[in-house]
């Protein structure tokens, strides 16, 4: 089974994508070359833009059951309606109409414990993509994309994880913002979890909410703190006094924003692979034991 | 009432920043943050909750909204 890396945080924005990829970067070069990237962000999947030296080569449709409504069984008794918690079947009796939008239905399967007339069945309902980026023909990055419109941001994610890499000896996942259930999907299963934050009030404020979600459900975890030298201290007085680990600091600079507005994220600049090469020497001393 | 709603895709590119200077320039005005996940309008605003409701998953049965404001300023 590969080590799995999560990189996480509260607040969007803080550069979760700038640590995937040179994180990933670093330990292709420093640990092994046996890495995968998931990007697991699949409402706004970015890692590919500055990957650009993976090419796409294909992409696999994720799909999920949703159950359909045969009227011609259906005797519009409602029982279904009731027993769905998303609100996501419409059954009008008088004019025998009976539906279930599937951008609401999350599959849960209890239509179909409800239904005692056989009147409900369950068809693939495309909710996303998983493509895979090649490069020297190994799927080093491996997307999730959301389809448009579509709720299902876990599944996507769960779906896209089950088509990791197992022979990849690393894999990091870079997961979306927040703290809701795509953000728990993302973190699940990962050895370590690698926060990102900014030493702002609001990089602080978002990064206390996913440190207790991380201690509910029982991850070890260390901050990156990110855009250092902007705002206050804050932050580091709290990370001090709950004794969370910082692995690393990028600094704020100009130059390094302009580079990423070009799309390079791939730092050749001395401070920041000083920071990267402690942030992966700390993470593969943690994580090889 | 005119409604404006401020998004982007991408996270971190200053919703909040612009939301909280729209309201800088109106009169009259209720702010909603709709960030549910992580909401940080109030700590620009620094409101004072005047009421709380407990929201809960039935009152989607009775409409369909899912966007839900967690705060209001007015």
């Amino acid at each position: 089974m590969p080590t799995k890396i999560a990189i996480a945080s509260g607040k969007g924005g803080t550069g979760k994508t700038t640590v995937s990829v040179n994180v990933f970067r670093w330990i292709v070069e420093n640990w092994t070359d046996k890495v995968q990237l998931i990007d697991a962000d699949v409402e706004e999947p970015n890692d590919s833009v500055f990957m650009n030296d993976h090419i796409i080569n294909r992409s696999q449709p994720i799909t999920h059951q949703v159950p359909v409504i045969n009227t011609e069984k259906c005797t519009f008794c409602r029982k279904c309606v009731q027993w769905c918690e998303f609100n996501a079947i419409v059954v009008i009796p008088p004019v025998k109409f009976a539906e279930i939008n599937s951008s609401l239905c999350h599959s849960c399967g209890a239509c179909l414990v409800a239904c005692n007339f056989d009147a409900i069945a369950e068809y693939p309902h495309r909710i996303g993509a998983a493509n895979y980026y090649y490069k020297d023909n190994v799927p080093s990055l491996l997307e999730g994309d959301l389809a448009i419109g579509s709720t299902m941001q876990t599944a996507v994610i769960r779906e896209v994880k089950k088509l990791g890499d197992n022979d990849a000896a690393v894999q990091i996942i870079d997961s979306p913002p927040g703290t809701s259930c795509p953000v728990v999907e993302s973190v699940s299963d990962a050895d370590y979890v690698v926060l990102v934050t900014e030493p702002t009030p609001f990089g602080l404020y978002d990064l206390k909410l996913t440190v207790e979600l991380l201690e509910d459900i029982g991850k070890d975890f260390g901050v990156v703190i990110n855009k250092a030298g902007l705002g206050n201290d804050d932050v580091y007085q709290y990370l001090d006094k709950e004794g969370i680990e910082i692995l690393g600091e990028l600094p704020f600079d100009k130059n390094y924003a302009a580079e990423y507005a070009n799309g390079n994220l791939l730092s050749s600049n001395g401070i920041f692979n000083e920071a990267y090469e402690q942030i992966g020497t700390k993470l593969k001393s943690i994580l090889v034991s | 009432m005119n409604e404006i709603t401020v998004l982007s895709g991408k996270g971190g590119t200053g919703k909040t920043s612009i939301t909280a200077a729209l309201a800088t320039i109106a009169d009259n005005f209720v702010l909603c943050d709709c960030d549910v996940d992580a909401a940080d309008m109030h700590l620009i605003m620094d409101p004072e909750i005047e009421e709380e409701y407990e929201f809960e998953e039935h009152m989607l049965q009775r409409s369909m909204t899912v966007i839900v404001p967690v705060a209001v300023f007015v």
